[in-house]
């Protein structure tokens, strides 16, 4: 392992204590490229179900799950579950029986959003032991107790326990996965670089949040990503602002914005019936228009989306409070609401902000 | 010319008082910083034991397999908060064993999240084999030269427990098949509350949580009170130097007052003065003392974890706060020396000989002879180790202040029986010199008494622990597997030593903690049938403790009986595992050279599980000299990864531990001593000086030159080698405080008294040769100048 993903490691590893970390360092996990890992590339496509698996010639990937949720009562709640796998050497290991080994590391975040409430808990596992894992058939993403499955019918469920919450979800894939970018290869910049990158853009769920002692019976909609790369983003690049959002009118939309010396836009709008069109950055327009003081410094929190040629014209505006993931390379992760020329809810993500 | 250049030009003209006053406080400094940067370190080490301190399980299999990988991975995927642990040992004996932990779990632990940096330590170098260790191990390794070792990083780590390497669990599993390895899935027994172990494990204690006897707390005390001494030794040298200073200074200081300097002025260059004598002491002290920490902190280290089983000793640089504490510390020793200076203007009439003088008559016997009345009444009562010491300083002040009233009383008698004149003007200066050279003196009877004390405590122990282990030690060899034996393996090892040639008997010892009153004690189980048991010593027992001891009863050491002040007849309720018992006491045997309690039971009593259970065996042979044991090892391959020992290797090794234990004591106060004589020497040298206006005179009377010499080095060698006589019983007394008042309420044991007259010998040649030392600087005490202004 180089001293890059010694650093991607403590990056991740350190939630919480992490403070008085030096950013710079911290994002250089995600922009250098080790030698022996594979470098996603334009032309290499996705091929399922063998993708929702991990690729161990890759540095660093993740499954990524999102959703907007509403109790019986109009509570509304907002749900992260994201499983990341690091390689610290390339794969494919040639060891099958299980060890203690020190090949590749795996994180999960878990966080529940409500306004003006985040809680977030990580876990973390070495490679090898079987105490963390993917499987392809039936897929099944897992690290100690939390875990999230499929069952023979297709559908999912997810099951994440925390010190103070917890939550069992079914999740029912509504659309076929959609490939983001050229057929999966997900540009960040105009120089090249990016990453794998497919996602499952709603999955209806219901099912229980516990927090604070009280059981809310919920059911919402969801979005998950699968993506891997080696190197995600450009020297010159900050870190990124990214969205997912369920309108009203049944369409769904990603869009991300990269910052670096020139910014870079692109998404994916997918209609009611799942059919997928990437966007670039003649088609869309996005700027932030307030911002909010927070626990780690001064973050854009509303957004002016225009898509003219879907008569989309949109407010994005981030739930009140403060949804920072805490680490050394702390993330923004919280729920949205879509005003304008359409309704509709999602999540916003920002990375690079952090003081 | 400015204020401080007169006060300056006091030390121009008598640079040596200058130097022996720094001398004396950078020792002390020294000294006192550090024993209180070892104790201080330790304090913190004991603290930090003591937050990582929880109840702790071990998870095992129902159906008695070794747990692997796979069983991690099992209990982690149920919910729980379980963390591996894999030792592996290596052949070498010397070879530190390699601890691989799993920092992505060990948070779960207690024991590895208070604390310790260590965990981000192994993620961050998750990718290059480091091994983590203190430098003393990391050079054993080095040592060790196994195949393919140049990879491993070894990183110098300090708060790491002695002879353990620290690693990832990746790595030590790597390491494994060059030694023996075991895995361990340890657990907070807090997690069995939260959730139930699955299906096949169960969960065995493997740390009870408990706090042990804060007596490594009483042993911290017992150095800093060394520490302490030798300040109070310092206080007294420097007190005498400044008030001789201030013999030397009166004149030119009142010529001062006389030129118009105000005498508030003088006193506030006074207070500069300490000020800067103690800054310039304490800096240059606290950096010596850092130095000498780090010295002994190996054999210090040593000593904690054999005693106290304390072992991670960080380094730590000096803090601020350390050297400030000094400073104060210095400027109250300094400003005690000099208050005599700061009240120069209230007594600007009195000559200072004449306060001498005043003092030297009205010093009541009394005051002294009350104090050390009072001191040995309350030293006789007192259980709490502080007052002990409190009441050993009393007596220490009282015997001090007696002292050099008593030697003067000695020479005046000597004095008004001589019928020669020669021998009368000698008693007389004789008397003289005592009473110029009070405080030094009454430093140097200090710093004897403390090493003829410390002396027959240490021989004492040596003597009394060597005989101790003699009867003790029965059998011929004795054998560490280097495992633990668990699932019968030691009744199966047993039969197999048994059939070993030239072995007659064997006997399994097994080790492991129990409970008494809350309170974690040894457990030793032995099997009483065996033959190798029967010359034990006790300090009491009923008829026939080894039958009583199968039936009802249990041996308790002399640290459990003193604690629980239990004695033969009374019933003990102890826990071993989760099993309560009680039992009848039948013996109390000494248990020299630590603190723990511990009990000795029959091997069949002992539960399956016991915490932290470890056998060993005890062989007897036909005759140890003329069979090969050392080849064993090679020999039989079950064997492979023990360590076998004669009789004789045990001894070294335990007479080794030991010594390490008192080259601190040893270390501290050669150095008190040393201090003492020095400061002697140069006050001897100057007192001397004053006083060669007598021998000059005699000269002139005709009393030759050669003659006079040597008498000045008689009077020099007779006062500190009456010194050293008259402090011995201070000594003895010392030695009494230590082995039947200190030792007892630190250790938990009490040692016989022993004297040692051919020390006493060493120490008054010592005291002599340091008065020929200073006499023998002064060359020719006849200078016919000192007679020019008379």
């Amino acid at each position: 392992m180089n001293s890059a993903s010694r650093i991607v490691l403590l990056v991740f590893l350190l939630s919480g204590c992490g403070e008085s970390a030096d950013r710079e360092v911290s994002l250089g996990a995600l922009r250098e490229s080790p030698a022996g890992f594979t470098q996603a590339a334009p032309g290499m496509t996705v091929s399922l179900p063998e993708d929702m698996g991990p690729h161990r010639d890759y540095r660093l990937e993740w499954w990524y799950l999102t959703a907007n949720l509403h109790g019986a009562d109009g509570e509304r709640f907002g749900v992260q579950w994201t499983l990341f796998r690091i390689g610290l050497r390339p794969g494919p290991y040639q060891e099958k029986e299980s060890g203690w080994r020190r090949d590749e590391i795996w994180l999960a975040h878990a966080a529940l959003s409500r306004p003006n409430d985040h809680r977030f808990a990580a876990r973390s596992a070495r490679g090898g032991t079987g105490q963390a894992g993917v499987t392809v058939q039936p897929f099944r993403a897992w690290i100690d107790h939390w875990q999230l499955e499929s069952n023979h019918s297709g559908n999912w469920s997810l099951a994440v326990d925390s010190e103070d919450f917890a939550y069992r979800l079914h999740l029912k894939p509504r659309l076929p996965p959609v490939l983001n970018g050229d057929r999966g290869f997900s540009a960040k910049s105009t120089g090249g670089g990016g990453s794998m990158y497919f996602s499952y853009p709603l999955l209806a769920i219901d099912g229980e949040v516990i927090t604070d002692g009280q059981r809310f019976q919920v059911a919402g909609q969801g979005w998950f990503d699968r993506e891997w790369s080696s190197q995600y983003l450009q020297p010159d690049q900050q870190g990124w602002d990214w969205l997912a959002l369920h309108l009203q009118d049944g369409r769904h939309l990603m869009l991300f914005r990269i910052r670096g010396d020139e910014p870079y836009f692109t998404g994916t709008l997918v209609a009611a019936d799942g059919s997928a069109r990437t966007l670039g950055a003649d088609d869309f327009s996005l700027q932030p228009s307030e911002y909010r003081d927070s626990r780690f410094g001064r973050v854009p929190v509303v957004w002016q989306m225009q898509l003219p040629a879907a008569g989309l014209d949109l407010e994005i505006r981030s739930w009140p409070g403060d949804y920072w993931n805490p680490g050394q390379l702390r993330y923004w992760e919280g729920p949205v609401s879509v005003s304008g020329s359409h309704s509709g809810e999602g999540y916003l993500e920002m990375t690079g902000y952090a003081d | 010319m400015g204020l401080g250049t007169v006060f300056l030009s006091h030390y121009r003209r008598h640079p040596g008082q200058l130097a022996g006053l720094l001398l004396i406080l950078i020792c002390a400094a020294m000294l006192w910083s550090g024993v209180r940067s070892l104790t201080g370190r330790a304090e913190d080490a004991v603290a930090q034991s003591r937050a990582a301190l929880e109840p702790r399980l071990s998870v095992v299999r129902v159906d008695g397999q070794a747990v692997d990988v796979a069983d991690f991975a099992e209990l982690r995927r149920a919910g729980l908060c379980a963390s591996p642990r894999l030792q592996v040992t290596f052949p070498a004996s010397e070879a530190p064993e390699v601890v691989g932990i799993d920092p992505f779990s060990a948070a779960c632990l207690r024991q590895y999240s208070v604390g310790t940096p260590v965990v981000d330590e192994l993620v961050a170098e998750l990718d290059q084999p480091i091994l983590l260790g203190s430098a003393s191990d990391l050079a054993r390794w080095r040592r060790l030269s196994l195949p393919g070792m140049g990879e491993y990083q070894l990183q110098e780590t300090e708060g790491l427990p002695s002879g353990v390497l620290l690693t990832d669990i990746a790595v030590a599993a790597e390491l494994a098949p060059s030694g023996r390895a075991g895995l361990e899935i340890l657990l907070p027994a807090a997690e069995l509350d939260r959730l139930p172990l699955p299906a096949g494990y169960r969960g065995q204690i493997e740390d009870y949580g408990v706090e042990p006897d804060p007596l490594v707390e009483a042993f911290l005390l017992n150095l800093n009170a060394l520490g302490a001494l030798a300040l109070l030794v310092a206080a007294l040298l420097v007190r005498s130097i400044y008030r001789f200073a201030l013999e030397q200074r009166r004149r030119s200081l009142e010529i001062l007052v006389r030129l118009g300097v105000r005498t508030a002025r003088l006193r506030m260059a006074l207070v500069v003065e300490v000020l800067l004598l103690a800054l310039v002491g304490a800096s240059l002290g606290v950096l010596l003392g850092e130095w000498l920490a780090s010295a002994m902190a190996d054999g210090f280290q040593g000593t904690l974890s054999g005693l106290f089983s304390v072992d991670t000793l960080a380094r730590s640089p000096p803090a601020l706060e350390t050297w400030f504490g000094m400073v104060l510390i210095l400027v109250v020793v300094v400003g005690w020396a000099g208050v005599d200076l700061l009240m120069l203007g209230r007594r600007e009439q009195r000559t200072v000989a004449e306060m001498e003088k005043r003092r030297w008559l009205t010093t009541p016997t009394l005051v002294p002879l009350i104090l050390v009345a009072v001191s040995l009444a309350v030293l006789l009562g007192a259980e709490k180790l502080w007052l002990i010491f409190l009441a050993t300083t009393g007596c220490l002040i009282g015997a001090g202040l007696l002292l050099p009233g008593l030697l003067n009383r000695l020479l005046a008698r000597v004095q008004r029986r001589s019928r020669q004149p020669l021998l009368e003007w000698s008693c007389a200066e004789m008397r003289a010199l005592c009473r110029l050279l009070q405080l030094p003196l009454v430093a140097l009877a200090f710093a004897i008494a403390a090493a003829i004390g410390v002396q027959a405590m240490v021989a004492g122990f040596e003597a009394t622990f060597a005989r101790w282990l003699d009867q003790r030690l029965q059998g011929d060899l004795y054998l560490d597997p280097g495992r633990p034996l668990v699932n019968g393996a030691a009744a199966d090892w047993r039969g197999r030593l048994q059939a070993l040639p030239g072995v007659k008997t064997v006997l399994p010892m097994v080790r492991g903690r129990g409970l008494v009153d809350r309170m974690p004690v040894d457990v030793l189980a032995i099997d009483p049938a065996s033959t190798l048991v029967r010359g034990w010593p006790f300090l009491a027992a009923v008829s026939d403790p080894w039958s009583a001891l199968v039936e009802r009863g249990v041996l308790i050491n002399e640290q459990l009986a003193r604690r629980q002040s239990l004695a033969l007849g009374d019933d003990i309720r102890f826990r071993l595992g989760t099993k309560m018992q009680s039992r009848e006491v039948i013996g109390i045997y000494a248990d020299y050279g630590r603190p723990e309690g511990e009990l000795l039971l029959p091997l069949a009593t002992l539960p399956d599980v016991l915490p932290r259970s470890y056998t060993t065996f005890v062989l007897g042979t036909t005759a140890a000299n003329k069979i090969n044991w050392q080849d064993w090892p090679g020999q039989y391959s079950w064997l492979a990864g023990s360590r076998l020992r004669d009789q004789t290797g045990l001894k070294r090794a335990a007479n080794a531990a030991f010594a390490r234990t008192f080259q601190m004591t040893r270390l501290l106060n050669g150095l008190t001593l040393a201090l003492a004589g020095t400061a002697l020497a140069l006050m001897g040298l100057v007192i001397f000086r004053l006083r060669q206006r007598s021998y000059t005179l005699l000269h002139v009377y005709g009393v030759p030159r050669r003659r006079l010499r040597r008498r000045l080095l008689v009077h020099s060698m007779l006062i500190t080698g009456l010194l050293g006589v008259l402090a011995t019983p201070l000594g003895i007394f010392l030695c009494w405080v230590l082995v039947a008042r200190v030792n007892p309420a630190a250790f938990g044991w009490a040692l016989p008294l022993h004297l040692y007259p051919g020390f006493w010998l060493q120490v008054w040649l010592v005291c002599m040769l340091i008065g020929a030392f200073v006499g023998a600087l002064m060359r020719d005490p006849v200078h016919l100048e000192t007679l020019k202004n008379e």
